[in-house]
């Protein structure tokens, strides 16, 4: 997110700096099969092949080699001038020659002119053109006295005597010979000057191009950011409520997906979890999930039951749905008291349950049409029952259809093995996303990921409760538990003995006064607190609230009610009552 | 829960073993409810029982109202669990609990 852009300008020069240093050493690469190209012409002279005067060769070559083999010395040096200095160099290696053979190495004087096209700049073209044309006229006058000059322009009696420059010779010379290939060299130059510019050109357009690119992925990085950000991703989730663990996660196949997870207490007894698949992937489905969530959040949080919420969004989403895409999704609404899971699904995976002590299975239900396509769909509810200890485990398309090299399918049947592996039995949530994932990654190898893997885990903490019809016989079942577990904790005889006492005055309470025909009792010691907690469904009922007892009145006066709540306060650190969805629950909280 | 009778003259002694709780508390009312005839002192032998709740409390109740029409009743022997109880209700102020 801080990735700081670089401004254009910086980038092109960047660019141009980079392409410097590279043209430095092409120019020195070329000047060495130059080299090799004098040498080998050498050999041929000194074998009598070429008819030029071996002396003059044996002083012209190697001047010749040692310019230009200078440039190979330092065109690895990262300095501004080095360019400079390297087109020197070849402009000098071709004037030595020139003066000694100027008719055979004409045509290499079009050499320096080629060679600063590396550079991409008029500037560079201008300077090797001015150099290569004073050194060329001068080359060729210097030849004129000592070397191997142009005899169609001399008259036999030149080779023959000996070298009589007249005045008539200089000027034929400069008008015949130097001033028209001066004006090859301006030729030449033109047409370099149009390649240096025009891949100069191209060069700007790359540079821009690439900001515009950095700009862009820049911009994808925040939507990354703030996409994952939309999604619950601060785990724990719910640290204060101990008897669930979720954990879910979402790996986009490109910098954004179509993919979504999401969980929310509606209020405090009921889960909302939700996975979903927009059709697409990177901007587009990104974009099309934000509302999808969105609306699927705030339909569930008005207190719809899922085929309503499902029902509800559906509409929002087709009313304007342009881009003719749709979402899969499966809702389910999770209530803590009752146990019940109710469920909708809008053409997506069937999840996978497991039952406390069994096997993941996947949840078969019919699903219903997806989401955004189509108006007015009724969406089917299912229902199951979640006790404490069962988990279930939500994905997308992206686990299930994940792909490898050989283009086999990771399938449901991967899925169900590594989550029935003995090594998830009793693992967080946490765990059995990310062994799941492991696994996914592990199968697909080094093929590229094409869709969005998203998965969540949500498991109901076993805690040791039992549920009762409550009568008088059943009170000994559920002394018999809450012994058993502070047994097993090694809970004070002098604490076990209270705790005894408050299920007894608890329980017999809920037989003699709820009416009620199913109560739980539920035990949980953790962090030296033991907690009860009884729920029933009978009427409400609020022992909190009962006025206490006079303990001072005499055995006469007694009223028989209200000793036993009386005594469970004394004896506990905190007892809470409350009354959810139809269900009267109790928390008796006790410090070890 | 066990209970054992002892008469001896107009004195009856009777041991509690176990808990009195809701489910025991009845089983107790129901042994001493024919036994006070002609009691004029009743002796509860709590050394035996482990812990009572409000249900037994409220049978030691009713037994103390008949008694305090026709003579005395003394708790011995109660442990610590059980003296809590009786202390935290009230119990102290309208029973005759000897300490040990």
């Amino acid at each position: 997110m801080d990735q700081k852009l670089l401004s254009g300008q910086d980038l092109e020069n960047n660019l141009f700096q980079e392409n410097e240093w590279e043209a430095n050493r092409y120019v020195a690469r070329c000047m060495r099969v130059l080299s090799l190209v004098a040498v080998a012409c050498w050999i041929l002279d000194l074998l009598g092949v070429f008819i030029i005067p071996k002396i003059i060769m044996s002083i012209s070559v190697p001047l010749f080699l040692v310019m230009a083999l200078l440039p190979t010395l330092f065109c690895r040096y990262k300095l501004k001038w080095i360019k400079y200095a390297i087109m020197c160099c070849v402009i000098a290696g071709i004037f030595v020659l020139s003066c000694f053979i100027s008719k055979h190495v004409i045509i290499a004087w079009t050499l320096p002119l080629i060679l600063s096209c590396h550079y991409y700049s008029k500037k560079m073209a201008r300077l090797v053109l001015l150099m290569s044309e004073v050194l060329f006229s001068l080359s060729i006058y210097i030849a004129m006295y000592w070397g191997e000059w142009d005899q169609l322009l001399l008259d036999a009696a030149y080779y023959s005597g000996e070298r009589i420059i007249t005045s008539k010779l200089l000027i034929d010379n400069t008008l015949f010979f130097v001033l028209p290939r001066a004006l090859v060299l301006l030729g030449v130059y033109t047409v370099c000057k149009t390649i240096a510019g025009r891949t100069r050109g191209l060069l700007e357009k790359q540079a821009r191009d690439s900001e515009e690119h950095q700009r862009i992925s820049a911009e994808l990085n925040v939507a990354t950011h703030i996409q994952t950000s939309m999604l619950p991703c601060i785990f724990p989730a719910f640290p204060d409520r101990p008897e669930f663990d979720i954990y879910a996660t979402m790996t986009p196949a490109k910098e954004v997906g179509g993919d979504f997870y999401d969980f929310f207490l509606i209020d405090d007894n009921h889960l909302a979890i939700v996975m979903a698949d927009v059709s697409g992937k990177g901007v587009p489905a990104a974009l099309f999930m934000m509302i999808a969530k969105s609306l699927l959040k705030s339909a569930a949080q008005s207190g719809l039951m899922p085929d309503a919420v499902l029902a509800k969004v559906n509409n929002e989403l087709v009313e304007n749905n342009d881009a003719e895409m749709f979402v899969t999704c499966w809702l389910g609404i999770y209530d803590f008291v009752s146990k019940k899971l109710v469920f909708a699904n809008a053409g997506h995976n069937a999840p996978v349950v497991r039952r406390r002590g069994g096997a993941f299975e996947f949840l078969v239900f019919r699903p219903s049409f997806v989401l955004g396509e189509m108006e007015n769909i009724c969406y089917r509810t299912g229902e199951i029952v979640l006790n404490s200890g069962d988990e279930i485990y939500l994905y997308t398309d992206g686990v299930t259809e994940a792909t490898n090299a050989k283009k086999q399918l990771y399938g449901n049947d991967r899925l169900l093995k590594v989550l029935n592996s003995a090594f998830l039995k009793d693992v967080s949530a946490e765990t059995i996303c990310r062994t799941v994932k492991a696994d996914v990654d592990r199968f697909v190898g080094e093929a590229p990921q094409f869709d969005d893997i998203t998965m969540l885990s949500l498991k109901l903490l076993s805690r040791d409760s039992i549920t009762v019809v409550p009568t008088m016989d059943s009170i000994t079942e559920v002394s018999a538990l809450v012994e058993g577990v502070m047994e097993e904790q090694q809970i004070p005889k002098k604490i076990q003995v209270k705790m005894n006492i408050a299920v007894d005055e608890i329980f017999s309470n809920i037989i003699r006064y709820s009416k009620a025909d199913e109560a739980t009792v539920e035990c949980d010691i953790r962090n030296g607190r033991i907690g009860l907690i009884f729920t029933d469904n009978g009427e409400p009922y609020n022992p909190t609230r009962k006025p206490d007892p006079d303990t001072g009145a005499s055995a006469d006066d007694r009223e028989n009610g209200g000793m036993g709540i009386y005594i469970v306060k004394q004896f506990m650190d905190s007892m809470e009552y409350e009354y959810r969805g139809g269900y009267n629950i109790l928390t008796l909280i006790k410090n070890v | 829960m066990q209970v054992v009778k002892t008469l001896n003259g107009d004195e009856l002694k009777v041991q509690v073993i176990g808990r009195l709780e809701t489910v025991t508390a009845p089983m107790l009312d129901g042994e001493l409810k024919d036994s006070l005839e002609g009691v004029a002192t009743l002796i509860f032998d709590f050394s035996q029982l482990e812990y009572i709740s409000s249900a037994g409390l409220r049978v030691l109740f009713s037994v103390q109202k008949i008694m305090n029409r026709q003579g005395k009743m003394i708790i011995r022997g109660a442990n610590e669990d059980v003296m809590e109880v009786f202390e935290v209700t009230g119990s102290v102020d309208i029973m005759t609990i000897e300490k040990n």
